[in-house]
């Protein structure tokens, strides 16, 4: 008889980046429970909302993240200034996306160099990875400061931006100021390839039998971008519905060893269908939608349209980080400041919507406003909370498949499942306590 | 780009968060200082920006509120380049403090010739606080202490 229980521990840091632990069993060889558990307040943002002002979840929210603010602050923009049937476009879209840009660059790179790739080489941090590749890690330094430096021009700060309201920003950065990028980006994009040449030499794992490949991967999709803002929410099988409607289908529900809502569409627990969001969902989603120059590196690495192994989402996230550098270098090409920093977004009564791919997948935000402006309801679904599910399938399956393996070889492998999906709790890093009972 | 054997001090903290603003507020004052041979970068961003901020041929000072234990304003000198600094052994994203910034520019052979870190312990980091008068005390003792170390300052 073979009895395994595992433990492991995230620390508890903010919303996304919570407390976790993995607890498994596993009698007879069968994988008994896995557990992801989060031990963080999930809704006490939402609670924080109500009877704010209509104004305010652009700066409260951004607060909930660290690695991802931008993302919070445009959900909540796009939510709050749909129920104004206000929709800048122009410079300030475009100006959106740079920051965006900013954002993904700097996440993607964070976790890739310093939090997934030591998974990888087989050490314990970027640090030691810089030991053994001091060229590449000081590049890879300098693209993810270029990420923050495009956060601080159009933001204001290189970390929780200060710039962003409703309708746009409260100032609009000059030609001037953005052309101080261009040297940066032009490094910067030799670093993303650099870093993505080499994280395609890695030996990936895989899971056999994984029964995630059958789950749904959801993500936006705009008619002609890769998408950031705006778009349909959109599956690798059929789903294609309004942002607005969005919010109908997802179903949270609760479940006793996390504090963070698990979810699911167009069902309950039981019946809803599992899905996940993130770097795989938008590679396979909208792949066809990114320049040639990044489908060719992708080509190059034999990274398929379609990719389902999870171990291989650090290179979707080098192909996103490509992009995002020529998407920067395009936008800055192109700026001319708009004649408004910001549009007029009236006090408006009703509900909006607003959903946005931040770096580890879609970030869903409702509000419901009262006719004086004042949030009477606030709803906000994190990637993370999305992915749980997901999550959990791909640790079921991994141990059921991996039970050979040593203890302390199968936690380092546990981890590096978890890591895969970039969750935001303790940013995914080599965070667990490990233990094992075989019942010996 | 910095020439040879200038001074950069590096505020680190958060002004809107009472004694975190410390780091900060030392720039303030030593820029009034109208040093000729000392730049001051109040710092905001990720900490592993840090090796990025400097030259190899800066002296540095870092200046960073540190964990009250009781003795507001008492200052801690550090020599980063003599002593190694307790770092994580994993970086997560919350963990990557100063000391793995300096170990990391280690590895990249990206240290300056000199580099101090500064600690004042501070007392109250609520929101929108002021520094407290011991921490105020303290933060003018290092800025006059860097402006000694120039004697052109004039401080």
């Amino acid at each position: 008889m073979t009895h395994k229980t595992l433990n492991l521990n995230v620390p508890t840091l903010t919303r996304v980046e919570g407390e976790g632990a993995l607890h498994v069993t596993v009698e007879n060889g069968q994988v008994g429970d896995v557990e992801l558990e989060i031990y963080e307040p999930p809704r006490m943002f939402e609670a924080f909302l109500r009877g704010r002002g209509a104004a305010e979840p652009v700066d409260i929210t951004a607060r909930i993240c660290g690695i991802c603010p931008v993302a919070y602050q445009m959900s909540a923009a796009h939510a709050i200034e749909s129920i104004a049937g206000v929709h800048p476009g122009g410079a300030i879209r475009e100006l959106r996306r740079l920051l965006y840009c900013g954002e993904w660059i700097e996440s993607h790179v964070l976790h890739m160099a310093f939090l997934h790739a030591p998974d990888f080489v087989g050490v314990d941090s970027g640090i030691e990875i810089a030991r053994r590749h001091p060229e590449l890690m000081a590049e890879v330094l300098h693209l993810k400061k270029t990420g923050n430096r495009i956060m601080e021009v159009v933001g204001g700060r290189p970390i929780h931006p200060v710039n962003v309201r409703l309708g746009g920003f409260y100032r609009a950065p000059t030609r001037a100021e953005l052309g101080t990028l261009d040297s940066d980006l032009e490094r910067a994009h030799a670093a993303a390839l650099a870093l993505l040449r080499w994280v395609a030499t890695f030996d990936y794992p895989s899971i056999p039998g994984r029964l995630a490949d059958n789950t749904e991967y959801v993500s936006l999709r705009h008619g002609s971008e890769y998408p950031f803002n705006e778009g349909r929410i959109v599956s690798n099988q059929g789903l294609d519905v309004d942002v607005a409607t969005f919010g109908e289908r997802i179903r949270e529900y609760h479940v006793a060893h996390s504090t963070a809502l698990h979810a699911t569409l167009g069902g309950d627990e039981g019946s809803g269908r599992h899905y996940q969001t993130g770097p795989l969902a938008r590679w396979m989603n909208n792949a066809d939608l990114v320049p040639g120059s990044v489908r060719t590196v992708a080509e190059q690495l034999g990274v398929a349209e379609i990719e389902t192994n999870p171990f291989r989402s650090i290179l979707v996230r080098g192909l996103e980080t490509l992009w995002a550098v020529e998407e920067a270098q395009r936008i800055i090409a192109g700026y001319r400041p708009p004649t408004q920093a910001a549009l007029d977004v009236p006090t408006t009564a009703g509900v909006g919507h607003g959903c946005t791919e931040a770096p580890r997948g879609i970030l869903y935000h409702r509000y419901e406003i009262d006719s004086t402006g004042t949030i009477t309801d606030a709803v906000i679904i994190p990637p993370t909370s999305q992915n749980q599910d997901a999550i959990e399938t791909d640790l079921r399956d991994f141990v059921a498949s991996h039970l050979d393996l040593d203890d302390h070889t199968l936690g380092h492998r546990c981890e590096q499942v978890i890591r895969n999906y970039d969750p935001c709790i303790s940013c995914a890093t080599h965070f667990l306590r490990f233990s094992i009972d075989r019942g010996d | 780009m910095n020439a040879p054997d200038r001074l950069l001090v590096i505020g680190v903290g958060n002004r809107d968060r009472g004694d975190d603003g410390v780091g900060p507020v030392v720039c303030d004052l030593v820029e009034q200082l109208s040093l000729p041979y000392v730049d001051t970068i109040v710092f905001e961003g990720s900490v592993l920006d840090l090796p990025l901020r400097w030259s190899t041929t800066n002296r540095v000072v870092i200046v960073d509120a540190a964990e009250p234990t009781g003795e507001p304003g008492r200052i801690t000198t550090t020599d980063g380049l003599a002593e190694r600094l307790t770092t994580p052994s994993t970086v997560s994203t919350h963990t990557i403090d100063v000391g793995a910034a300096i170990e990391m520019a280690r590895v990249l052979d990206r240290l300056p010739v000199e580099l101090s870190i500064i600690g004042i312990e501070g007392a109250e980091f609520g929101f929108g606080a002021p520094l407290s008068s011991a921490v105020e005390r303290s933060a003018h003792r290092v800025a006059a202490d860097i402006g000694r170390r120039f004697p052109d300052s004039g401080y």
